[in-house]
């Protein structure tokens, strides 16, 4: 794998990640290097480590083993072992790094434009009026300009997760994480939030995507990654991954998920 | 009042986790569960549930005066004599003012006390988070009278203070209040899901200003009632101080009431007054509640 290479080729870098909680392994051996403007999906059974790789990657879990680069300079390493960026450049490039999570984290005490806002003001500092324009523009990004000012209990669940890319888009991220985003979404609502997905994808930003929607996966990514009980499986092209998988544990998952699919449907 | 903090709906999936901590992110697609007072809440707007109170406080003086008819079938017929009270009013009235100073000293004390109660409750540090515990149980198992008379009676001797009865009062109160307002800042602060915490970490604020801007408005939002129902409380549990001889409104109602023998006139009379007090903030309060809550769905 070309993940040991030092180059600053790749965005974000993931090298031998490892993480446990006591003894019990959450996974081991990640070994995943990310391009610029790359899409890569996360595929795999639940509990297999997808959603803590997200939360270790944007620091908000600590991990065991392994390090973090972020274009090619170490960003983390397990517990400190090694020199690390520290201190403002430390969040200058954690600032970079974003997330959207499973569940609607907006701010429900805020409207529509202060959620997207509060991150601008507070944490890059921008002027009042310049930070409600990059609300505005991000907003509409994500198709939700006239609901600038509406408080997120009124959205809907696929609405408030339009919201939630949006903030993360009007902090001027280079990766965003997506941690199974339409997961706790109706069917319908979830296609509205894969599309903005799309969009963004087609923006050439980098993505990081934990997601159960192998359409999304194999229409949108550049490279899908198989997990399983904590490891890569396997990593590939879509098409190589869904048509013509070489690890049987992969082949007999898609067959599980899509089998699923279509009783569903 | 617990409500706000217990009626965490069951969310979704992600199951094994505190349900105090996981309240309205996830009730979106959830229904409200559908308890009486739930009903109530959503049924009955804020001019509905002030009905409600006086229609309550009607029930009650009804209750009393079907009360009087049938004692008085079996006993001597009472006769009342509400005019005295109007001219014992201002004495009455000096005792609800002694009430209420009791009553803010305690509250502002109380809160003040209250929040480093929380920030020890919430502390990692063992030596501190023991005695702060061990402080809340003893004021939350022991009752305020009790209280009241051990820091009148037994601290002068202990420690050789000497409180005046107002003071003890105020004393007692005021670490009582500080325990039960540290307890609700305490849940409150930990009612707030997680994520809202992890969100706000990963969007880059710092400590300081997740407290700020997103912990402590939602935190407030839901320990508002809970505040109110210790301080309405605290209100009426300050009629204890006439233990100590403290010229408060129980105090002076009590030798009004046995100096011009009309005790049911009197004692009524201060019902009534501390009712109309208390009423008025519970009221305030709910609209309050409502004003903070005007972002939630519908």
């Amino acid at each position: 794998m070309d993940s040991s290479v030092t180059s600053s080729a790749f965005e974000i870098e993931l090298v031998d990640l490892a993480k446990y909680y006591g003894t019990s392994r959450v996974f081991e051996h990640f070994n995943l290097a990310v391009k610029n403007g790359e899409v890569v999906s996360i595929i795999g059974p639940s509990g297999s480590g997808k959603s803590t790789l997200c939360r270790v990657a944007v620091g908000l879990e600590p991990f065991q083993e392994g390090r973090i680069l972020v274009r090619g300079e170490l960003y983390k390493s397990a517990d400190g072992k090694e020199a690390s960026l520290r201190g403002r450049e430390a969040r200058a490039v954690r600032r970079e790094l974003g997330m959207v999570f499973q569940h609607f984290t907006l701010f429900p005490q805020l409207k529509v434009i202060d959620n997207i806002m509060l991150g601008p003001l507070k944490v890059l500092g921008l002027p009042k009026d310049e930070a409600r324009k990059r609300a505005e523009t991000v907003l509409a990004r994500v198709g939700m300009a006239e609901k600038a000012d509406s408080y997120p209990g009124h959205l809907s669940g696929g609405q408030q997760q339009r919201t939630a890319i949006a903030r993360e888009l009007a902090m001027d991220r280079r990766v965003i994480f997506f941690d199974e985003v339409t997961s706790a979404l109706d069917p319908e609502l979830a296609g509205e939030v894969l599309k903005a997905m799309h969009d963004l994808a087609l923006t050439g930003i980098t993505m990081v995507v934990v997601t159960h929607e192998m359409g999304f996966a194999r229409n949108v990514s550049d490279r899908v990654v198989f997990m399983d009980q904590g490891q890569i499986v396997e990593i590939g092209a879509p098409d190589a991954i869904f048509s013509n998988p070489s690890e049987p544990r992969t082949r007999e998952f898609l067959d599980r998920v899509l089998a699923e699919r279509s009783r569903r449907d | 009042m617990g409500r706000e903090l217990l009626s965490a709906k069951n969310s979704t999936v992600n199951s094994g986790r505190n349900p105090l901590t996981d309240t309205r992110q996830n009730s979106i697609n959830l229904p409200e569960r559908p308890t009486i007072l739930g009903w109530a809440r959503s049924s009955v707007g804020s001019k509905g549930r002030q009905a409600g109170g006086v229609i309550v406080f009607l029930a009650v003086l009804g209750a009393l005066v079907l009360l009087f008819h049938f004692t008085r079938e079996s006993a001597p017929p009472y006769h009342w004599e509400f005019g005295v009270v109007w001219s014992f009013l201002p004495t009455l009235l000096r005792g609800l003012l002694l009430t209420l100073e009791i009553t803010v000293l305690s509250i502002v004390f109380g809160m003040f006390l209250g929040i480093f109660v929380a920030a020890a409750r919430l502390s990692g540090n063992l030596l501190i988070r023991v005695p702060v515990t061990g402080y809340i149980e003893v004021m939350r198992g022991t009752p305020v009278l009790v209280q009241l008379i051990w820091i009148f009676y037994v601290l002068p001797i202990l420690a050789g203070i000497k409180l005046s009865g107002l003071e003890s009062a105020v004393v007692a109160f005021s670490l009582n209040l500080g325990a039960f307002y540290g307890e609700a800042f305490r849940a409150g602060i930990q009612s707030v899901p997680k994520e809202q915490v992890e969100t706000a970490e990963v969007l880059g604020l710092t400590y300081s200003q997740r407290m700020h801007y997103v912990v402590l408005p939602q935190a407030a939002r839901n320990v508002l009632p809970v505040l109110l129902s210790i301080s309405v409380n605290l209100f009426k549990d300050t009629s204890l101080v006439s233990a100590l001889g403290v010229s408060d409104l129980m105090f002076l109602g009590e030798s009004v009431a046995t100096n011009v023998f009309r005790p049911l006139e009197i004692l009524t009379t201060v019902a009534v007054i501390y009712f109309l007090v208390a009423f008025p903030i519970t009221i305030l309060v709910r609209r309050l509640e409502l004003h903070l809550n005007r972002h939630r769905r519908k």
